[in-house]
């Protein structure tokens, strides 16, 4: 244990294999705990005990939403006693359930200890929740910023199910029952496949006593082994398209990138990944400057980098009257930095601008647990992000452009606005 | 670097002061944080069109006379550990603010023990007051780019149909106020802007905006007002405005209004009048009575309306401390309407009608105070509550607020209950994709 930023990390591995980390932030009034299970999205197609399973799309996000509900209540009623603030999301490669709370922390950990690994599903309670989820995947068809990003996915990979939506469809979770729900829990919800981080105030020794005494004692995990289908170096789709009500265009341009290696550092991809994103076109790269100053991009412009099983990507978008030629002008950008290499002035700054990025993360503890289970699930620590951005150098960021540049390795997801006869 | 441990060695100090006649700075002074956060802003009347004015910051953003265009502003950013400085727009009661809001790491963070304080202070400054100009106007081909803009962000209001069915209600709710109008302008307005139009307007707010100065970091409040005063270069003023908050205007009766928009799901949204701001004796018990009606996961409309009835995907209300308006806003199936509506109102009544249980009363308690306090975990959390505190006038510390919620008795929260009006009942109908 060593101290980073001021902050000393404390970290254990139960009997039973859950990880449990600690990060003190006395200077906080609120305590942030996140409980994350390595189950997401794209985990779809898996044998559980030697059997083959494929689940439809959508049952990773179903479980979650069907935890909170135990033979005793609601979790978030209980936490509505105590005054915490619960959530929980389910993304493609987790699914974490977190509290903040400014007292009664032993309390509130003790609910989501429970309520995480108790599962509790009847035929009413499955049958109700599609109504709710429905709901939920209604609003998410109406937001055009989401339909944009899923159709990268869809566009990008062939058989990998990150193709399909987080949530499913109202037909795919139709078929979802009890029995499911148990097979899926028993499956992933075992500790060794899940982590607790912890950010805030806490007592390290009864926290660890705490995670021992209410997570199932059972060491003994099920065989899974997950598939995400053949992988191709190649993209599905060059365009996704579909119409909405927006007032103009909106896209996301997706590269695809090899998936980590064997032996690779998650988190090192992750920081050139970041790197190379925003040298290309964050919003004080020259590429984003010259589009902005053309009119071919307003201000709402993001860019990321995202690593799967078996996948990775760099993804960014925003609005455009003519998405068409911004992809020309990103895929062009990409060849001179593949070809030339990135200007050592342009390096150093942005590097120097990633690092402030990752150091202001310290200050927000939900992303800062987040960006722990990440690495913590790829045997590594978020805090030693700083030792790693010193071993970058502009030849790493050149190398993964090499990859970008690759022919047919970008995927043009557009929401059009809809016009009179549609 | 410091060491958030040590806490013999933390501070942490409120200063508001006038750095000169209607130019005010709020500055926390706090070990804490391994990030820091600034901002700089004109405060305006809002008018019944505001396209003139919503554009400066966005042109402003455009270049300094030191940084005279995005590059080179991109490349100082960067180099100050990658600082973000955001324009802004914003409205607060019957003002409108205009600025930039930055945040940065911590000077107490930069690894080879660099300034960062004094030159992100600095380039706020130069946005706020120095732009880049061109034969003493702004930049013809940036002017333009940004009217663009300016347009494209009117329209985009409308395409995230859960905030528009809330910004149209208070449209409708207050269209009579200040408060009613597009703090963007209108697209019609902002499409035939002129540059002259925008460069007097921009005189205008040198010289008669107040100013709202916020810094929140580990630099002394020595430090940081040194800095702004060397950064800010304003004219001199004949009577810099003196913000207004008006809270007390009704209608009666209840008013319906229905829209119909190409979405999935319908949006019901409730607009009431509470006559109290976030400056009166009563707005804690007005904060509880919300919350217990809609406020978090334990409140009637989530318990209730969403889990019991399965009326809506979501519900929820809450308040606005400078206008004294009451949101309830929520997703529901379009045949939902009456159902989800009688229900609502339903609750609502109950609530200040005696319906509210000590048990209820304790909860949303617990959840506001817990709210508050986590304020303090955020320096830009810090920056949006107290430029809200100082543009109204109000001078509560998170901490008062503390102290008045946890004295507020079931009888003043009823009460609080009793006297918000349902003015709007405005539904937003989705009719399909």
């Amino acid at each position: 244990m060593k101290p980073r930023f001021g902050m000393e990390l404390h970290q254990t591995v139960l009997d039973n294999g859950l990880s449990v980390y600690y990060l003190p932030n006395p200077t906080f009034s609120k305590t942030f705990a996140l409980l994350a299970v390595n189950f997401g999205s794209v985990d779809e197609r898996f044998t559980l005990d030697g059997i083959p399973r494929e689940l439809p799309a959508g049952v990773a996000h179903f479980l979650e939403h069907k935890m909170f509900e135990d033979a005793d209540g609601n979790a978030l009623q209980k936490y509505a006693v105590t005054g915490a603030s619960p959530n929980a999301f389910t993304s493609h490669t987790m699914t974490a359930y977190h509290f903040s709370c400014t007292d009664g922390f032993a309390e509130n950990l003790e609910i989501l200890l429970r309520f995480v690994f108790t599962p509790y599903f009847t035929d009413a309670n499955v049958q109700k929740e599609k109504g709710i989820i429905g709901q939920e995947i209604g609003m998410l068809d109406d937001t055009p910023d989401w339909v944009a990003y899923m159709g990268v996915f869809e566009g990008l990979y062939h058989e990998h199910p990150v193709h399909t939506s987080i949530a499913g469809s109202v037909d795919s979770i139709s078929g979802i029952t009890p029995s499911l729900l148990f097979d899926c829990h028993r499956a992933f919800y075992h500790p060794s496949n899940a982590c607790l981080v912890v950010c805030g105030t806490a007592d390290w020794d009864e926290l660890v006593r705490m995670a021992a005494a209410l997570t199932p004692s059972d060491a003994a995990a099920p065989v899974v082994e997950r598939q995400y289908g053949t992988r191709q170096n190649t993209v599905a789709h060059s365009v996704i398209a579909h119409h909405m009500a927006v007032s103009q265009p909106t896209f996301q341009l997706g590269f695809k990138d090899k998936p980590l290696e064997a032996g690779e550092s998650r988190l090192r991809r992750q920081l050139v990944g970041d790197l190379a994103a925003r040298i290309l076109c964050g919003r004080t790269s020259p590429l984003f400057t010259e589009l902005y100053e053309q009119g071919l991009v307003t201000r709402r412009f993001d860019s990321s980098y995202t690593l799967l099983p078996q996948g990775a990507c760099a993804v960014c978008g925003g609005d455009s009257a003519d998405p068409q030629t911004v992809r020309t002008r990103l895929e062009q950008a990409v060849q001179t930095y593949a070809a030339e290499g990135v200007p050592e002035e342009l390096f150093t700054r942005m590097k120097k601008a990633c690092y402030g990025l990752n150091v202001r993360v310290l200050d927000q503890p939900d992303d800062l647990c987040r960006s722990q289970v990440e690495a913590a699930f790829a045997g590594e620590c978020y805090l030693d992000f700083a030792q790693v951005f010193e071993t970058i150098t502009a030849e790493d960021v050149q190398q993964m452009f090499v990859r970008w540049a690759q022919p047919d390795c970008t995927t043009l997801s557009v929401v059009w606005p809809r016009t009179e006869n549609e | 670097m410091h060491n958030p441990t040590d806490l013999q060695e933390r501070r942490h100090s409120l200063t508001r002061k006038n750095l000169a006649d209607g130019v005010q700075l709020t500055c926390i002074t706090t070990d804490s944080f391994h990030s820091a956060a600034f901002s700089a802003a004109f405060v305006l009347p809002l008018r019944a069109e505001n396209a003139a004015y919503a554009i400066l910051p966005y042109l402003l953003y455009r270049g300094t006379a030191k940084c005279p265009n995005s590059a080179a502003l991109g490349a100082a950013l960067d180099g100050l550990y990658g600082a973000r400085i955001e324009p802004y727009v914003r409205k607060v009661g019957e003002s409108l603010v205009l600025g930039f809001v930055a945040d940065s790491i911590d000077a107490a963070c930069v690894p080879d023990g660099g300034q960062l304080t004094q030159p992100v202070i600095a380039l706020l400054g130069d946005l706020l007051c120095r732009p880049a100009l061109e034969d003493g106007r702004f930049i013809r081909e940036a002017f333009a780019r940004e009217r663009t803009a300016l347009v494209d962000r009117i329209r985009a209001l409308a395409n995230n149909p859960r905030s528009y069915a809330i910004r149209r209600a208070q449209e409708i709710l207050c269209e009579h106020e200040p408060f009613g109008a597009c703090e963007y302008g209108t697209a019609a307005a902002a499409e035939a802007l002129t540059m002259e139009q925008v460069w007097q307007a921009y005189q205008d707010a040198l010289q008669h905006a107040r100013v709202e100065l916020f810094a929140c970091g580990s630099a002394d409040a020595q430090t940081v007002e040194a800095a702004f005063v060397q950064a800010l270069d304003l004219p001199a003023s004949d009577g810099r405005y003196i913000p207004e908050i008006d809270a007390c205007r009704t209608h009666s009766p209840t008013r319906r209004v229905t829209e119909e928009m190409p979405v999935t799901q319908g949006k019901l949204t409730l607009g009431l009048r509470t006559g109290l701001t976030g400056g009166d004796d009563a707005y804690p018990a007005l904060m509880l009575f919300t919350a217990a009606l809609g406020g978090y996961t334990g409140s009637r409309l989530f318990t209730q309306v969403r889990e019991a009835r399965s009326l809506c995907y979501y519900a929820s209300a809450y308040l606005d401390s400078t206008k004294g308006l009451m949101m309830v806003a929520s997703g529901i199936d379009n045949d939902k309407y009456e159902e989800a509506l009688g229900e609502i109102v339903r609750q609502m009544e109950d609530l200040h009608a005696g319906g509210l249980t000590r048990d209820e009363l304790e909860r949303a308690r617990r959840t506001v105070m817990s709210q508050t306090r986590e304020l303090s975990d955020s320096p830009l959390a810090l920056e949006h509550y107290w430029q809200r505190q100082s543009i109204a006038g109000f001078c509560r510390t998170p901490e008062d607020l503390l102290d008045a919620l946890s004295k507020v008795g079931r009888g003043e929260v009823m009460a609080a209950g009793r006297r918000v009006d349902l003015d709007l009942i405005y539904f937003m109908k989705g009719v399909g994709v």
